[in-house]
Parts: structure tokens; C-alpha cells; sequence
């Protein structure tokens, strides 16, 4: 009881509030420039929070995470280019919808999404961590190799038009991802004689590349002089009815904030797995597969509720046990440490008034995220319909490069990025859809370092790769895997089944 | 322009990519070798498949065609000089000089502009980019590039 | 607006200029720290730390940047090609700043070019195991080990890191025949232990204090036991001559005057001997080390003997 009343003070000191709603801008606004991502948001502000009380400073931080990872919905929605690897689901639907007019309301629905995905995972984070965070530990090598691999599988859903062809991206992608350091061994791999090549090729700036610069390029050869091809509608009560349209859904507002935070508590998957894998889901649950890519709801609010779940649950792990479940949270640890709060039973004890705080703050920035995310995305937004290509397309890359920079403090990552963007366009040029390369590229270390370590594990068994196949939750994802792949092959045969009924 | 078969091409960029990669390969020892290995080979595999099916339903599509091509060239050239250059001549001062060119270049009537009107362009874009500039870099504390001038 | 931000401009300009003008004493602009890992980890934790300190002493700001990539190898690729101005200093580490050139055949940098300033803690290897596991001490691991050959998993951060050297050392030792897991950092290795997915870790001093709850912890590998965790024994207690370890300092470009290094070394040694922040390194379990600019020097020259000779005895050198 004294603790409850410790936290409400805390929460609701102005101090507190203000810097909540400051935070959750901040992150925002990072969040929506290409290559800002929610990692650097967090730790360009822990040398603030380092002279602030500990309560203060870790409000900011968690408001920061919340704000950035929902930030990045902005730039998916507005210019087809996801703000963070988090968002990258949300330009499949959330672009087409902008195009026909309708960004206010894609905007709004991601909004609404993301802080009902964000709730879902600080509830589960206040009520859950303990057992959860066990569970988290059953994921050894083995099992992050299965992931990596159901992963792969959703690539059938992304790839609109050919699934040969969303194979070959995804593989493409798994091949980028090799380059740079091994991670077992330490080779140094297909650098092409460039030791600035030994970092391998960062995800952001690949990310930047393949969507952003393409975009860019057709943006301007299309000869269009605004991004949108309709006049903004200004339309009033937009955010009541679209509140009412998400809530009609509450099955995939559910099942994608469940997945968000299940992808989050496992460490090293985070926000960028968790809405591609939410965004299968909610196109495979759906009754009307085909309007998924060309502007629907359910595609926004699948990405956008997953991904701002893992905030709150990709924290379950560092604060039970110190484990950070994702890059922003591994940061967020720094400063506990720097704070002198060790994570663990300490911080629910001694520390108690602190975490609950920290905790129920997570909650207040999420609600905060509604009204500043609408503002701010509206007059975003504006800026964008209305100014014309011949600003707004070297402005973004104006952008992109200072993103690109930014993430490692290296320009040759700018010299990728660009190359990246060379090689996306003639991609898509040839009918290949960024989001498998992508995943390819997010997957690639994941899978390699489950299967490499998981050989490593049994060396001294007679059989090596018995490993893959008899663990327990091993066997859950292989199934998984298997339905996950099987899944479209049975949904094309019955449709031509149909298909050749109907001619007759 | 006619529809190219881009299934076709894209199988042989892949399958000419998965031979640089393998040519690469090098002297990897056993546990750094295994993954590319594997998808290198899986890439060849599946680039094949892709070109089984260009021959048999293709995919038809214009490559390469815009409304505006000489629109998209003349960016995609002055991008790639911007990064090019930003060494030597400096981030902020490349960034005003292209940003510029592309607005003009793009600008329908331009022939009808008066300078007065390209000084307020001018004025704007440098505007732009030492605001974004200079909140990145002081405010932010966000690594920008460095150069000539900043 | 618009004349604000013309003020604003203003003002930076002169701002710019006067720095420029004035810059006759050192230092009398912000230096970049830039640390070559990413944000969190052990380097990172410490030059944040570092960054208050070295403000009051220096009087100018220090700005952290991180420039991570190659594990450190991308951030010491371009400190060796900086112009020699005094205004940056680079986060430097044993073994990685030897080993990767020895290891890898273009790493852009030489091991000799990393022009130390100040060698300034340091985090021992520990073999930890989990709270359940079956073994007790160094000695139940090693017999296991022995008696089935590769069986024994140990995780650590990273290849040819100071972890896994260490478990080369200590195979070579003992002659049992143990397999080593590396993470992507010592952070990540966590999750495998604590899961029972390893048999147990060679990680650093600082994850044993951070953990200690649900870990055992059996050998240090220290010359002497480390204040952080007194009840832990050496490896050299045990019978087994190994001590291994990262050791984290910070350079400058080559070239750069003795007078700076000279003022930056004093800077760090200052820190170093600052009680709050000896009690910070302590609980966060680093041990802190005073290797000035000879110092760093004779120490990087004698370990990359060491290394050299361990690597090929090993037949690992190429």
C-alpha cells in the first residue's frame, strides 16, 4: 500500500510527467527519420539521465524506447521508408492507404495500435516477468536457429507477387548478412579486400538503402509533383471513427500485441521480427487475403501493435535478470548500472518504488503517445503532401545521409547505404520486394550463430545433429515451421481448385 | 518501351552474384565457412528454380521506364556525387550545391524564374540544411559528417 | 522564424571562429571519446563514467561517440589514419588491438600504430558455471573434460577475444580438450549459461558481480584474487599458471605531441585515483590498472610476444 501510494506520487510529479511527455516526443521524432533508430535515441539521452535521480532518469529512458519504436510508423506511412527496422511491415499497407489520400487515417490507426501493442506489453512486463522470463531461458542456440527459420517462412506472405522470388530475395539477404567478421571463427568474410568492409553491412543502413532510395528514384521519374497523388481531406472526427474501427477488431489487436510480446521477451529478437511475423498472421487469420498491400487496416494495426509490444516486454528479462532482450534495452541496463541498481530481486525489493515507477511510467507515456503521435503526425504529414517532390526528395536524402552516418560514426556506412540503394533499385527494377531481402538480412546472424553454436554443443555427442530435432520446444517450432510453409502452397492449390471450378 | 522477361535477368544476376560470393570464399576455417557455404549454394539453387520459371510462365514487366526519365538519371547522378564528394568539399556545402541542382533540374518552369526567385530557393535550402545541421550536431549531439567548412 | 535562426547562424559562426582563433592552450575545445564497441558494454560503461571527470579535469567538453564494427577493428582502422590533433581519443584494448592483426589479413590497422595513452582497468577472465550446475571447482570441469573429450562447452564473448584465449590456455595447460562457444558479447553469453545451454563461461570479472546470485563462480584468472570478489581463488592458487584478461585504456593518433598525451595521461590517472569513481569500478566489479604511456608500450609489447608464441604453438597463426 505504501509502495502503490510511492509510485502514484512519483508518477504524477510534474517533473516526472513532463518528462515522460518529453521522451515520448523525443523518441518520436527520431523514430521518424530513417536511420535514427530507437538505440541510438536511448543512448544519445543516457549522459542526461546519468545526472538525474534514478527514477527520472529511467522515466525518460523508457518514454524515449516507447516513442522512438512508434515513431518510426511516421515515415513508413508517409514516404515508404520505415523509420526503424520495427515499422518495416507497415509500409506494405500503410504506404498504398497514404497514396489514396488516407495518411491522417493510417497515421491514426498506427497510433492507436501501437499504444494499445505498448499497454499489452508493460501490463505483461508489471504482471508477468517473473515465470516469463524463465520460459525466455529455454532458448538455447537450437531454438534460435528454429526461429530464425520460421522466421524465413513468412517470406511467402510478404512476396506479393512470385514466391520463387521472394525465396531468392530472402537467400540474397541471408548472403549480405555474411559479410564482416564470422561470428564463430572470426574469419574475416567477403570484405573484397576493404577492412572497412570487417563491420559487415549494418541492417539501418541497409534498410535505408533498399527502400528509401529506390522510393526516391521513382518519386522522381514518375514526374509527380507532390508524394501523394490526392489532396490531403480534411475531414473532421477522423480519430473517433478510425478509434472505432481499430476497436472493431479486437482479435488481431490481440493476437499481434500477444506475438509482439512473445518475439520481445526472447532475447535478440526484438521489434523487427515481431511485426513481419505479426503481419503474417493477421494476412493469414484474415478472410480476405487479397487487400492485404494495397492500403488495409488490419496490416497497420498487425505491425504497429506488435512492435511497440516488445517494448514493454523485451524489458521482462533485464529486469529479472539482467538480460537485455534487445540493443535499446541493453542500453537501458547501462544506466541501471551506471545508477548503481542492479538488475534482479534487488530492484522488486530494495529498489521497489524505483521499478514499479519505472514500470507504471511505461503506461502514461504509451496514452501520451496517442495525443502527441496524432498532433505530430498530422502536421508531418501536411509538410509532406504539400511540399513538392523537387524539396521533399533531396531533403530525405539529405536525411538519409546524416542517418546513415550517425549509426556507427562512419562514412563509408553512407557509401553503403548508396549501394544499397543502387543495387534495391535495380532489384526492384527486376521484381523483387525489399522486405524478404531485409528479413534475409535481419535472420542471417540469428540462424548462423543458432546453428553454428548449436554444432558446437554437441561435439562430444555421437550424433551432431540430433540436437536440432530432440529438444522440446525445438519440436514446437519445427511444426510451426512446417505449417508456416506448407500453409501458402495449400492456399494456392485450393484456390485453383476453385479456380478451375469456377471455369467450368 | 517492351516488357522484358525480368525473371530471366534476375536469375542470372543472382546466379552471377552467388559466383562472385563463391569465388570469395577464400580460406575460411570450418565453422566460419559453414553458413555461406550452405546459402551460397542455396542461392544458386533457388536462382535456378527462378530461371526454370522464366522460361516457363515469365514474368513480364518494363524495366527501367518512368515518365520522367531524365528526371530520375539526373537525381540518381547528382545523389551519387553528393556522396562522392562529401569529403572533399564538405557535408554542408555539397548538401546546399545539390540540394539545389535538384530542385532546379525538377522545377517545371524553371525557365520562367526570375533569379530573384532561385535566391529565395537558395536561401531556403540553406536554411534547411544548417537548421537540420546544426540541431543534429549541437542540440543532438548526433555524429554528423565532417569536412570542408563544419 | 526566419531571423532567429539567421541570430542563431550568427552566433555559431563566431562561435566556430573564436575556437579556432583562441586555440593556443590544450585543450581549448570539446575532444571526442570515441569508444569502437557499441553503447552498454563494458568500454562504453566506463568512458561514460570517465566523461565527468575528465570534463572538471580537462575543462573542456568530452563528447562519447561510439563506432563500432569488426569487434573495435573498424574505429582503430581510422584512429591510425587521423591527423595527430590531440582532439580525439579512441578506446583501445588488449587483446583485440593484437590479435586481430595477427588473426586476420587486412584489418587496417597495426597493432604498434595504437599510440596508447593510458591502459586504465582491466577485467580478468572467470570460469563461471551455473548456480546448478553439477560441477563444483576448476578441478571437476578439467576431469570431465579429460574424460570426454569436446563434450565440455564453454561460452564466451567472441573469437580470439581475451575469453577464448583463455580457454586455449587453459586447455593447453591441462591438456583436456574443451569446446568454446563464442557470443556476440559477454552480455549475450548470459542467457546460454543461465539456460544450462553451456557448461558453463569464460567471461570477464564484471559479469561474475553481476550475476553473482545465480551463478557459481570457481577460478579467477588473476595474478592476485580481485577486490570485487575476494572469496573467488586464481587460477595460479590452483595449480594452473594462466592469467588472461582485457585490458581497456585509450589512444591517439600516431604522431600526437607528448605534451598532449602527457596532459590526457595525467587526466585518466587523476580519475583513476578519484575514491567515487574507484568505488563505481569496484562494485561494478572492473580492477583498475595505472599503465601510463611507457607503461601501455612495454605491456602491449610483451603480451603480443606472449600472443604470438601461445597462437603458434597452437598452429593457429597463419
Amino acid at each position: 500500500m505504501e509502495l502503490a501510494l510511492k509510485v502514484l506520487v512519483n508518477i504524477f510529479a510534474i517533473k516526472n510527467l513532463i518528462l515522460m511527455l518529453a521522451g515520448t516526443t523525443f523518441g518520436m521524432m527520431m523514430g521518424a527519420l530513417p536511420g535514427l533508430t530507437a538505440t541510438m535515441a536511448v543512448a544519445l539521452l543516457v549522459p542526461f539521465t546519468f545526472t538525474m535521480e534514478p527514477v527520472s532518469g529511467l522515466i525518460t529512458l523508457g518514454a524515449i524506447y516507447g516513442g522512438a519504436i512508434y515513431g518510426g510508423c511516421f515515415s513508413a506511412i508517409l514516404v515508404n521508408t520505415p523509420g526503424t527496422p520495427s515499422s518495416i511491415g507497415t509500409t506494405f499497407d500503410g504506404f498504398p492507404m497514404a497514396k489514396k489520400g488516407e495518411g491522417d487515417r493510417a497515421i491514426t490507426i498506427a497510433t492507436i495500435a501501437s499504444a494499445f501493442g505498448g499497454i499489452i506489453g508493460v501490463l505483461v512486463l508489471i504482471f508477468l516477468s517473473p515465470p516469463l522470463a524463465k520460459a525466455s531461458l529455454k532458448f538455447g542456440p537450437p531454438e534460435y536457429f528454429w526461429v530464425s527459420i520460421f522466421g524465413l517462412t513468412i517470406i511467402a506472405s510478404l512476396a506479393s507477387k512470385s514466391i520463387i522470388k521472394g525465396i531468392v530475395g530472402g537467400i540474397f539477404g541471408l548472403l549480405v548478412s555474411t559479410i564482416g567478421i564470422a561470428p564463430i571463427g572470426g574469419d574475416v568474410r567477403f570484405t573484397f579486400g576493404l577492412s572497412s568492409f570487417q563491420g559487415g553491412v549494418q541492417l539501418i543502413v541497409a534498410l535505408i538503402g533498399f527502400f528509401c532510395i529506390p522510393e526516391l528514384i521513382k518519386m522522381v521519374g514518375d514526374g509527380a509533383q507532390s508524394m501523394h497523388a490526392m489532396e490531403v481531406k480534411t475531414r473532421k472526427g477522423v480519430f473517433g471513427r478510425t478509434f472505432r474501427e481499430v476497436f472493431k477488431m479486437p482479435g488481431n489487436l490481440i493476437r499481434s500485441s500477444i506475438i509482439g510480446t512473445i518475439v520481445g521477451i526472447i532475447p535478440g529478437a526484438g521489434g523487427n521480427i515481431a511485426n513481419l511475423v505479426s503481419y503474417n498472421e493477421a494476412k493469414r487469420a484474415s478472410k480476405d487475403q487479397e487487400k492485404f498491400g494495397t492500403g488495409c487496416m488490419e496490416g497497420i494495426v498487425a505491425t504497429e501493435a506488435a512492435n511497440n509490444a516488445t517494448v514493454g516486454s523485451g524489458m521482462v528479462p533485464l529486469v529479472t535478470l539482467g538480460i537485455p532482450g534487445a540493443p535499446p534495452a541493453a542500453i537501458i541496463l547501462g544506466a541501471l548500472m551506471l545508477q548503481g541498481l542492479r538488475p534482479g530481486p534487488e530492484l522488486f525489493s530494495t529498489h521497489a518504488d524505483i521499478t514499479y515507477t519505472f514500470m507504471f511510467s511505461m503506461l502514461i507515456a504509451n496514452i501520451m503517445m496517442v495525443g502527441v503521435g496524432v498532433l505530430g503526425g498530422r502536421g508531418l504529414h501536411k509538410v509532406v503532401s504539400k511540399l513538392p517532390v523537387r524539396f521533399l526528395a533531396p531533403s530525405i536524402f539529405f536525411l538519409t545521409i546524416l542517418g546513415s552516418y550517425a549509426i556507427r560514426n562512419n562514412i563509408v556506412d553512407v557509401f553503403v547505404m548508396l549501394g544499397c540503394g543502387v543495387i534495391g533499385y535495380i532489384l526492384r527494377e527486376l521484381g523483387f520486394h525489399p522486405g524478404p531481402i531485409l528479413l534475409g538480412l535481419i535472420l542471417g546472424s540469428i540462424a548462423e550463430q543458432g546453428l553454428v553454436q548449436s554444432m558446437l554443443m554437441s561435439m562430444g555427442r555421437a550424433n551432431r545433429w540430433s540436437i536440432f530435432f530432440t529438444r522440446p520446444i525445438s519440436l514446437i517450432l519445427i511444426v510451426m515451421c512446417l505449417v508456416s510453409a506448407i500453409w501458402p502452397l495449400i492456399k494456392e492449390m485450393r484456390e485453383r481448385k476453385i479456380g478451375k471450378e469456377a471455369a467450368k | 518501351m517492351k516488357e522484358k522477361n525480368v525473371d530471366l535477368y534476375a536469375s542470372i544476376l543472382m546466379l552471377v552474384i552467388a559466383g562472385i560470393f563463391w569465388s570469395q570464399m577464400g580460406s575460411f576455417t570450418k565453422f566460419g565457412a559453414i553458413f555461406p557455404r550452405a546459402i551460397i549454394v542455396l542461392l544458386a539453387i533457388s536462382s535456378i528454380g527462378l530461371f526454370v520459371k522464366s522460361l516457363l510462365s515469365p514474368e513480364k514487366k518494363t524495366i527501367f521506364e518512368h515518365k520522367e526519365k531524365l528526371d530520375a538519371v539526373v537525381f540518381l547522378v547528382t545523389i551519387i556525387l553528393w556522396v562522392v564528394l562529401m569529403k572533399i568539399i564538405g557535408f554542408v556545402v555539397i548538401s546546399i550545391i545539390a540540394y539545389f541542382v535538384i530542385t532546379t533540374y525538377l522545377d517545371t518552369e524553371r525557365k520562367n524564374r526570375t533569379i530573384k526567385n532561385h535566391l529565395v530557393t537558395l536561401g531556403f535550402i540553406c536554411i534547411q540544411v544548417f537548421a537540420f545541421y546544426l540541431v543534429f550536431s549541437i542540440l543532438l549531439h548526433v555524429p554528423v559528417p565532417h569536412g570542408f567548412l563544419f | 522564424m526566419k531571423k532567429t535562426l539567421a541570430i542563431i547562424l550568427t552566433i555559431a559562426f563566431f562561435a566556430v571562429i573564436s575556437i579556432t582563433v583562441l586555440a593556443d592552450s590544450y585543450p581549448s575545445k570539446p575532444i571526442d571519446y570515441v569508444v569502437p564497441f557499441d553503447p552498454g558494454g563494458e568500454s562504453d560503461l566506463t568512458a561514460r563514467l570517465q566523461q565527468k571527470y575528465l570534463e572538471e579535469i580537462l575543462g573542456v567538453n568530452v563528447l562519447i561517440k561510439n563506432k563500432p564494427g569488426g569487434g573495435g577493428a573498424l574505429g582503430w582502422a581510422e584512429l591510425v589514419k587521423e591527423k595527430p590533433t590531440g582532439y580525439s581519443m579512441t578506446g583501445c584494448n588488449l587483446p583485440h588491438t593484437i590479435v586481430q592483426p595477427l588473426m586476420r589479413e587486412n584489418t587496417g590497422y597495426e597493432t604498434e600504430d595504437v599510440n596508447p595513452v593510458f591502459y586504465f582497468q582491466s577485467t580478468p577472465n572467470i570460469l563461471v558455471v551455473p548456480k546448478n550446475s553439477p560441477f563444483n571447482s576448476l578441478e571437476d570441469i578439467i576431469n570431465f573434460a579429460k574424460e570426454n573429450p569436446g563434450a565440455m562447452t564453454l561460452g564466451g564473448s567472441g573469437s580470439y577475444s581475451a575469453n577464448h584465449l583463455g580457454v586455449l590456455e587453459l586447455e593447453q595447460v591441462t591438456g583436456a580438450t574443451i569446446t568454446y562457444i563464442p557470443f556476440t558479447g559477454s552480455g549475450a553469453a548470459i542467457p546460454a549459461l543461465l539456460g544450462n545451454h553451456v557448461g558453463g563461461l569464460m567471461t570477464y570479472t564484471t559479469m561474475g558481480v553481476n550475476y553473482k546470485d545465480d551463478i557459481k563462480i570457481l577460478a579467477v584468472a588473476s595474478e592476485e584474487r580481485v577486490p570485487s570478489l575476494p572469496d573467488v581463488p586464481t587460477f595460479i592458487e590452483l595449480g594452473y599458471d594462466i592469467v588472461e584478461g582485457a585490458y581497456r585504456g585509450v589512444a591517439v593518433a600516431p604522431g600526437t605531441s607528448a605534451e598532449q598525451i602527457k596532459i590526457l595521461e595525467d587526466a585518466l590517472r587523476k580519475i583513476n585515483q578519484n575514491p567515487e569513481f574507484v568505488q563505481k569500478m569496484n562494485e561494478m566489479g572492473f580492477k583498475l590498472e595505472d599503465y601510463g604511456q611507457q607503461a601501455s608500450v612495454e605491456l602491449v609489447a610483451k603480451r603480443k610476444e606472449y600472443y604470438t608464441q601461445l597462437l603458434g604453438e597452437l598452429g593457429l597463426l597463419k
